[in-house]
C-alpha cells in the first residue's frame, strides 16, 4: 500500500520551523510529504490539498487572540470546498491542546512537547499511546551478556584459590541469620500472607531465632521504640493516595539517546508512604529503578519485624508489610533493589525480597564487615547463604565498596569486591561490580582528585575491566562527598558524575538527591527531582560524546591492578579469608576499617 | 467539602531560596530564622547558608510533613480539586 | 417521526452562543414536547475561556435529554448519562458517545466537529426518538450548520466593539445568508471551487460556455475583482452556490455584497440552491477587554440598548438580547409557526409522544 500522503502547511505568516522538523521526521519514517511555504492564503492551501491528493493535513500556527478565527475559517473553508470529509486535519502550535482542537474543528491538536511519534500515530490513524520505556525495563537484566571471565591471568589464579577457601571454611557452618532465612523460605508463603492468611507455622518457629526485642514483637506486640504502626484509617487513606498517584504516569527517557546507564534512585525516608511519594517522583522524572535504604539499627537486630511500621529516622524499616506496600506502588517496569549487604539479616532479606518481588539485591562481605559493623565470620556465612538465595530467586546483586569511604584505599576495596564477585559467580550468581565514584579519604589525603574528579574514577573502571568481564554499576550514590548542601552544586556534581559514567558506558548508576550532604532533616522530594533533572540535562548535553582517557588515569589504573593483585596474594597466602578480614588485609584499622562486632560468636556448626 | 488549608498540598517541605543582605554568616542565619518565624513556620532549618560578597545566599527549609507524621495531603479529596 | 434541527452559529468567540442556547432551552424545557437532543461542533461549557481566562457559562442538561459528547467529557460535570451508544466517530477528545441524561446537571458539550459526523449523529438522534435537535456552534465556525432547518446567528461586541461596524456587517451577513434560492436555466455546468488562478481560469471558461454554473464549493474573494472585470459579457447567466453558507464563506461580507451587486448590474444573477433558514439574530454586549496595565483580560460591555437598536434597524430577521429579554422571543422566532413550514408539523404530534 503506498504511503499516506501528508501535506504540511504553516498558516503562519512567518514561522514554520516546527513544521519542518515534523516534515523531516515523517520523511525519515517513510511518509510522502509536501510542505508548503508560509504566508499562503487558505484557499491556496486547500487547492494544494486537492491537487496533491493528500490524505492528512498538518497545519501549524502560533495561537493568540484572533488567531482562533483564522484557523476556524480554514476549517470552514475545507468543509465548504468539499474536502473536509476526505482528509484528516490536525493543528499544531504553542497553546494548542485537545479542547482547542475540538473547538476549532480539527481532528487533533498538538501542543508544545508533542513528538514526531505522536504525529505519525495521527497520520496512521492510530491512537497514540505514549511509549513508556517500562516494557524494556522489565527485561533489563543488568548482568546479561557478561561471562565473569577473569582476564588477568595472575588475578584469575588467585581468585581461583580464594573462592574454594571461603567455601571450604563455611562448610558446615550456620548462624541465626541463616536459620531465620530458612524458616522464612520454607514456612512463610507470600501468597497466603497477601491473602491475609496467618502463617501460623511461621509464627511458631521464627521467633525462636530472633533476639528478645523482636521476639517481644511477635509474642507481645511490642514495637521497636523508634517505630510506630500505621492505623487502619491511615492505611486506607494511604492506599487511596497511591491509587491516585498511579494515574496516567508518563515518563521521559532520562538518558536522552543513550540506553545505558540504567538510573537507580535511592529512597528511605523512614516512612513507606512518604517513600512511595518519593518513588512516584523518581519514576515520573525518569528513574529506571529505585533502591530501598533501610536503617542501620535494623541490620544490627537479629530478626525482622512485620507490619506497616513508620520510622523516625533515616531509612525505612524492612518488614514484609512495608516492602509489600512499596512493591505494590511501583509502576510496572520500575526496577527495585532491596539491599542485604550488611548486618544480621542478609540472607533472610534476600528471601523476603525475592518472595515479594524485588529485581535485585546487594550482597557484600568486606564492606559489611569492615565498614558497617557486622562480624566478618558471621557475614561470610550469611553472605554465602544470601548469594544462594539470590541465585534461587534469580536476583542479580551488586557488590559495593563503601569501605573506601572509611579510608580504605581503592585497590583494597576493589580486591574485596572481586573476591565476593568471584565467589558469587562460582555459586551461579550474577554479581554486579559497584565501585564508588566518590571523594574518598584516600584521594583527600593523596591528592588524586585535586585537579579533577575524572581520572581516578576512570582508573577504577579501567582496572576492573582489565580484570573481569562483569557488569559495572558505580554508586553509592555517585559523587559521594563531592556534594554540599548547595543544591545547584550538588545536582551539578551528580550530573557530571552521571555523564562520566555514561561516557564510560557503565551499566547502571545510583543517584540520590540534592540533599545528599544535608543531615539536618529528611530529604525532600523536590531535592530528589533536582538531581534527576540535572542528570537528565547532562545526558542531553553530552549525548554520545566521549572524552579521551588521560595518561594519568591509565597510570592509576595500572597501579590499582598491581595493588589489587598484591592484596589478593596476601589473602591467598593467609589461607583464610575470614581471618584476612580480621587481620586487616582488605582494610586495616589505620585505614579506618574495623571488623564489626554485631553477630560476633554467633556462627555455629550445623 | 471543606476547603483544605493550602498548606495541605505541600508534600513535605517548603524551601525558600534567597540572598539576604547582611554582613556575616551568623547574621544571615539569625535573619533567616526570623524570616521563617515571620512567615509563620515552626519546624525550620537552614539547609544551606553561605556568606559571600555582600550577602548570604541561603536555603531555608520549613518542614510541613515529616516522614511518620499524619500527612495532610492524604485528606485531599479526588474530585473537584 | 422527523427531527427539527436548530443550529446556533456565532460570528466570533464570546458572542453569546451558549447564553442563547441556555435561554432557548429554558423556554423549550417547561413545554411538553418531543425529546430534545443536544450537541456541539465545538467545546462548550468550560469554566474559563481558553485564551482570556475569563469565566464562561456552562451547559445545564435535564433528565431525558439525549446528548452526543466526546468520551473525555462524559464526566466533565455533575450531570450523569446513560450511555446509549459508543460511536466510532473520533474527535480530539475521544470517540463520540450518545447518551441520555439520567441525572440533571452541568456538562461540557463537545460533540462531532465535522459535518459528516454531525449528520451521522443527527440520524442517530432521530432513531432514538429526538424530535428537536439543537447544535451549538463554535467560535465563528458555520459550515457544519448549513444543514440546520433554523439557524440562529449570534453576534455582538466581541465581534466588533464599534457598533456602526457591527451593525453594517451583521446586515451584510444576514443578507448573504438569506440570498434567495435560484433555479438553473439553460445549459448548466457544475464546478467545485475557485481557489486559485487555474481554478478561476477554468471557471471563466465554463461560465462563458454555459448559462448556469452550479458551484459546489466556494469562490475565493481573491478573484472577485477579476471576475467583475471580466463579467461584461455574462448577462443573463446564473451562478448558483450550493447553499448560502458557502457564499458567506467565500470572502468578506462586504466584498461579497459588492460582487453580487456588481454582477447584478452586469446582468448576472447570484443565488443559492438551499438554506439554511436564518431565523433570528441574537446580540451580546459582552467582550473581553485586554488590560495592558494588568496584562490580563477583564469582562466589559457595550451599551445594551444601543446595541439592540442599531442591530435591529433594517434587519429582515428578528434580533434579540436574550439576557435582557429572556428566551421567549427567540424561541418563537426559531420554532414559531412561520418556521415550521420548512419542517415537519411536530407541534401537533406532541399529544402522541
Amino acid at each position: 500500500m503506498p504511503p499516506k500522503k501528508v501535506l504540511l502547511a504553516p498558516l503562519d505568516p512567518v514561522h514554520d520551523i516546527a513544521l519542518k522538523i515534523i516534515n523531516r521526521g515523517l520523511r525519515d519514517a517513510g511518509y510522502e510529504t509536501v510542505i508548503l511555504p508560509p504566508d499562503l492564503p487558505p484557499e491556496e492551501i486547500i487547492q494544494a490539498i486537492i491537487d496533491e491528493g493528500a490524505e492528512t493535513v498538518l497545519i501549524s500556527r502560533t495561537l493568540g487572540y484572533g488567531v482562533a478565527e483564522v484557523l476556524a475559517r480554514f476549517i470552514d473553508l475545507t468543509d465548504a470546498a468539499g474536502i473536509r470529509d476526505r482528509v484528516r486535519v490536525a493543528v499544531g502550535g504553542m497553546a494548542v491542546h485537545p479542547e482547542l482542537a475540538q473547538e476549532l474543528g480539527f481532528d487533533a491538536g498538538f501542543g508544545p512537547g508533542s513528538t514526531v511519534e505522536e504525529t505519525i500515530a495521527f497520520v496512521d490513524g492510530r491512537e497514540y499511546v505514549k511509549k513508556f520505556n517500562f516494557e524494556r525495563k522489565r527485561e533489563d537484566d543488568l548482568s546479561a551478556g557478561y561471562s565473569y571471565e577473569v582476564r588477568h591471568n595472575r588475578i584469575r589464579e588467585l581468585l581461583g584459590r580464594i573462592t574454594p577457601l571461603i567455601l571450604g571454611w563455611a562448610e558446615g557452618l550456620t548462624s541465626p541469620g541463616v536459620q531465620r532465612a530458612a524458616v522464612r523460605e520454607e514456612l512463610w508463603d507470600v501468597k497466603k500472607w497477601r491473602d491475609h492468611e496467618e502463617p501460623e507455622e511461621f509464627f511458631a518457629e521464627y521467633p525462636k531465632y530472633c533476639e528478645e526485642s523482636v521476639r517481644n514483637f511477635y509474642e507481645k506486640g511490642l514495637l521497636h521504640p523508634k517505630t510506630r504502626l500505621f492505623s487502619q484509617k491511615d492505611v486506607e487513606k494511604l492506599k487511596a493516595y497511591v491509587r491516585r498517584s498511579r494515574r496516567d504516569l508518563q515518563t521521559p527517557h532520562l538518558q536522552h539517546k543513550l540506553i545505558k546507564p540504567v538510573i537507580f534512585n535511592q529512597y528511605g525516608t523512614g516512612c513507606p508512604y512518604m517513600d512511595i511519594a518519593h518513588i512516584k517522583a523518581s519514576e515520573a522524572y525518569g528513574a529506571d529503578g529505585v533502591i530501598h535504604f533501610d536503617p542501620s539499627w535494623g541490620a544490627r537486630t537479629e530478626g525482622l519485624y512485620d507490619g506497616f511500621l513508620t520510622h523516625q529516622e533515616d531509612g525505612t524499616v524492612i518488614t514484609p508489610a512495608n516492602l509489600n506496600r512499596i512493591y505494590r506502588a511501583l509502576e510496572y517496569g520500575t526496577l527495585w533493589q532491596v539491599r542485604a549487604h550488611r548486618g544480621l539479616n542478609s540472607p533472610e532479606t534476600v528471601v523476603l525480597a525475592g518472595k515479594i518481588g524485588a529485581n535485585l539485591t546487594k550482597i557484600n562481605i568486606c564492606y559489611g564487615s569492615l565498614g558497617a559493623g557486622t562480624d566478618p565470620a558471621r557475614l561470610t556465612v550469611d553472605a554465602i547463604a544470601a548469594i544462594k538465595y539470590a541465585v534461587q530467586y534469580q536476583m542479580p546483586f551488586d557488590v559495593v565498596t563503601n569501605e573506601e569511604l572509611c579510608g580504605v584505599p581503592a585497590h583494597k576495596a576493589l580486591a574485596g569486591m572481586l573476591i565476593v564477585a568471584h565467589l558469587g559467580a562460582a555459586l551461579g550468581g550474577r554479581p554486579i561490580l559497584q565501585p564508588l565514584f566518590c571523594f574518598s579519604p584516600e584521594v583527600m589525603i593523596g591528592g588524586q582528585m585535586d585537579d579533577n574528579y575524572v581520572d581516578f574514577n576512570v582508573a577504577k573502571i579501567m582496572a576492573l575491566r582489565a580484570i573481569m568481564d562483569a557488569p559495572i554499576w558505580p554508586g553509592a550514590p555517585i559523587g559521594f562527598l563531592t556534594q554540599t548542601e548547595d543544591r545547584v552544586q550538588s545536582s551539578a556534581s551528580t550530573a557530571f558524575h552521571a555523564s562520566l559514567a555514561a561516557m564510560l558506558e557503565v551499566d547502571a548508576i545510583s543517584i540520590a538527591s540534592a540533599d545528599e550532604a544535608y543531615s539536618g532533616g529528611p530529604i525532600t522530594v523536590a531535592s530528589r527531582i533536582d538531581t534527576l533533572r540535572a542528570v537528565s540535562e547532562g545526558f542531553r548535553f553530552f549525548g554520545h560524546s566521549r572524552m579521551q582517557v588521560s595518561a594519568q588515569a591509565t597510570e592509576w589504573a595500572e597501579k590499582m591492578i598491581e595493588g589489587l593483585e598484591r592484596v589478593l596474594q596476601a589473602v591467598a597466602a593467609r589461607g583464610d579469608f575470614v581471618q584476612a578480614l580480621y587481620d586487616g588485609l582488605l582494610g586495616s584499622r589505620e585505614e579506618g576499617a574495623y571488623p564489626g562486632r554485631a553477630g560476633v560468636n554467633t556462627v555455629v556448626k550445623k | 467539602m471543606t476547603v483544605p488549608d493550602v498548606f495541605a498540598y505541600v508534600l513535605d517541605a517548603l524551601d525558600i531560596e534567597t540572598l539576604l543582605v547582611c554582613t556575616s554568616e551568623e547574621e544571615g542565619k539569625r535573619i533567616a530564622l526570623e524570616l521563617a518565624k515571620k512567615l509563620g513556620f515552626k519546624d525550620v532549618d537552614i539547609v544551606f547558608i553561605r556568606f559571600q560578597g555582600s550577602g548570604a545566599r541561603v536555603r531555608l527549609r520549613a518542614y510541613l510533613n515529616r516522614p511518620g507524621d499524619q500527612y495532610a495531603w492524604l485528606d485531599l479529596e479526588d474530585a473537584g480539586r | 417521526m422527523t427531527n427539527f434541527i436548530i443550529g446556533i452559529a456565532g460570528t466570533a468567540k464570546n458572542t453569546g452562543k451558549t447564553t442563547a442556547l441556555a435561554a432557548l432551552l429554558s423556554e423549550i424545557r417547561p413545554e411538553p414536547g418531543p425529546t430534545t437532543a443536544l450537541t456541539s461542533i465545538g467545546y462548550d461549557g468550560e469554566h474559563f475561556d481558553n485564551l482570556t481566562g475569563l469565566p464562561k457559562p456552562r451547559i445545564s442538561v435535564v433528565q431525558g435529554e439525549i446528548l452526543a459528547v466526546a468520551e473525555r467529557c462524559l464526566h466533565s460535570g455533575d450531570a450523569a448519562l446513560e450511555v446509549l451508544q459508543k460511536t466510532d466517530l473520533p474527535s480530539p477528545l475521544g470517540k463520540i458517545v450518545i447518551g441520555r441524561v439520567t441525572r440533571p446537571g452541568q456538562i461540557v458539550l463537545a460533540g462531532p466537529n465535522k459535518r459528516r459526523d454531525l449528520a451521522a449523529i443527527i440520524d442517530r438522534f432521530t432513531e432514538l426518538g429526538a424530535g428537536l435537535t439543537i447544535v451549538d456552534g463554535a467560535l465563528s465556525r458555520i459550515a457544519p450548520l448549513a444543514a440546520a432547518q433554523a439557524l440562529l446567528l449570534c453576534t455582538g461586541a466581541a465581534r466588533h466593539r464599534d457598533l456602526n461596524l457591527l451593525a453594517a456587517e451583521t446586515k451584510l451577513v444576514v443578507e448573504i445568508l438569506k440570498t434567495p434560492a435560484l433555479k438553473e436555466r439553460g445549459l448548466a455546468a457544475r464546478l467545485t471551487s475557485v481557489l486559485n488562478r487555474a481554478g478561476f481560469d477554468q471557471f471563466m471558461a465554463a461560465v462563458r460556455k454555459s448559462e448556469t454554473i452550479h458551484l459546489d464549493g466556494i469562490f475565493s474573494e481573491l478573484y472577485y475583482s477579476e471576475f467583475l472585470e471580466q463579467a461584461g459579457d455574462l448577462a443573463g447567466r446564473r451562478l448558483i452556490f450550493a447553499d448560502s453558507v458557502k457564499l458567506l464563506l467565500s470572502g468578506d461580507a462586504g466584498a461579497t455584497r459588492r460582487l453580487i451587486d456588481g454582477l447584478k448590474a452586469k446582468g448576472m444573477r447570484v443565488g443559492v440552491g438551499a438554506g439554511p433558514n436564518l431565523a433570528a439574530v441574537a446580540v451580546n454586549p459582552y467582550y473581553p477587554k485586554y488590560r495592558y496595565d494588568l496584562k490580563e483580560y477583564e469582562a466589559a460591555y457595550v451599551d445594551q440598548d444601543e446595541l439592540l437598536a442599531r442591530l435591529s434597524a433594517g434587519l429582515t430577521v428578528p434580533v434579540f438580547d436574550v439576557v435582557r429579554q429572556g428566551g421567549r422571543g427567540l424561541y418563537e422566532a426559531l420554532l414559531g409557526e412561520h418556521n415550521i413550514t420548512k419542517g415537519p408539523d411536530w407541534f401537533s404530534r406532541w399529544g402522541s409522544l
